[in-house]
């Protein structure tokens, strides 16, 4: 294919990257102006047909809201260390009360558990444990207290036993004749 | 046929003045600086990631860290150099972090044969149109970098020069990028679209 003079002598070197900047552009003016020219250098190089894409313009719908998705985009990064903290506060907080709460209703659990352990067991066996005398009103508050605690009684004694939070027994006797 | 004009911008008295209030915080002078540059950088964002959503998103980002570190550019050196080598970056890393698995070979071959033989007579806008799905095809099995390179020489028209100041390389890598990127799309083209070639020959 015939082309320009200029352009025969160095399509080559153009299309190796050979050329110095001032030649390129020169090159690339001609180009422009001469569709000959420009054809004979896509068949020698088929993928300057690419270099067609520029022209493209693109379709206005693509930036509806555009420039105010970039503004919000800015303005929410521009205090991000303030929003950070407030966040991590929320966060913080929230945690720590729920941290509080399973904690309060742990401890009450427990104490709970724990008021029900201190309560005497009434089917206390055997009865073996170490044994303690208790005065009248004692016996009196414990009979009043636990009307069903195991016990045994004669005219003169009273026996009670308790099954301790630890296991053991602890036999309470009372006996009018038993001085304290 | 056209050939694509050389739209090497060079920043205008106007843009420095732009660019001096942006530095001062002024929304109004930005906004006018994103509706200027807007179009070459979702274009450049596109043709490097061949993704239209993701090419907006990088043009988005491009622009937000315009704004974060426009308080640092100095007057002197090339707003533009500057400015794209935020948006090639973006798309390179882009093109890194997306999976490319569906690039292959087949999927060049199916789309030969999808795509309508190109008449003699066709429209400029449809055989832009098909060629834009071509190279989107063929250069998204090329290495970001050379496609980068690509794009920015044969289809946005830099100079050599000027994509080595961009990509922060040689003049030396960027040739030799544009000559391997080339080599393989010519091979390509003649391999799977070889009508291109006969469509030039007739025009």
């Amino acid at each position: 294919m015939k082309v320009c003079k200029e352009i025969a002598v160095l399509m080559d070197s153009y299309l190796r990257y050979e050329l110095s900047e001032e030649e390129t552009r020169e090159i690339e003016r001609h180009l422009a102006r001469c569709p000959r020219c420009y054809k004979a250098v896509c068949l020698n190089e088929p993928s300057k047909l690419f270099s067609l894409l520029t022209l493209q313009e693109k379709e206005e719908y693509l930036w509806e809201g555009f420039w105010s998705r970039i503004k919000a985009a800015i303005e929410w990064e521009r205090a991000p260390v303030y929003r950070f903290r407030w966040s991590y506060r929320v966060i913080a907080s929230v945690a720590a009360g729920l941290l509080i709460a399973l904690l309060a209703t742990f401890t009450w659990l427990h104490f709970q558990q724990a008021e029900k352990g201190e309560e005497p067991s009434l089917i206390a066996e055997p009865w073996k444990g170490r044994g303690e005398v208790v005065s009248p009103e004692k016996a009196e508050e414990l009979e009043n207290r636990y009307p069903t605690l195991e016990k045994v009684e004669s005219p003169n004694l009273r026996v009670y036993n308790l099954l301790l939070e630890d296991k053991t027994n602890l036999i309470l006797i009372f006996g009018s004749e038993i001085d304290l | 046929m056209d050939k694509p004009d050389k739209r090497w911008e060079s920043s205008s008295e106007e843009e420095e003045l732009l660019i001096k209030r942006c530095q001062r915080g002024d929304w109004q002078a930005f906004e006018e600086l994103v509706e200027r540059k807007r179009q070459r950088i979702f274009w450049i964002a596109y043709q490097i990631t061949g993704d239209e959503d993701g090419a907006l998103d990088i043009t988005q980002e491009t622009f937000i860290k315009l704004w974060q570190r426009i308080g640092r550019f100095q007057r002197g050196r090339k707003f533009n150099t500057w400015l794209y080598r935020m948006v090639v970056n973006g798309s390179i890393d882009y093109l890194r972090n997306k999976n490319r698995g569906a690039g292959g070979v087949s999927a060049v071959e199916g789309m030969a044969e999808e795509l309508p033989s190109i008449q003699p007579d066709a429209e400029k806008k449809l055989l832009i149109k098909e060629l834009q799905a071509i190279f989107n095809c063929l250069a998204s099995r090329l290495p970001p970098k050379q496609r980068a390179a690509f794009v920015l020489k044969e289809i946005h028209g830099f100079s050599i020069r000027e994509i080595a100041k961009i990509m922060r390389a040689t003049q030396s890598t960027i040739r030799n990028n544009l000559w391997l990127a080339k080599k393989f799309l010519r091979e390509q083209i003649e391999r799977h679209f070889p009508e291109y070639i006969t469509w030039i020959n007739r025009k």
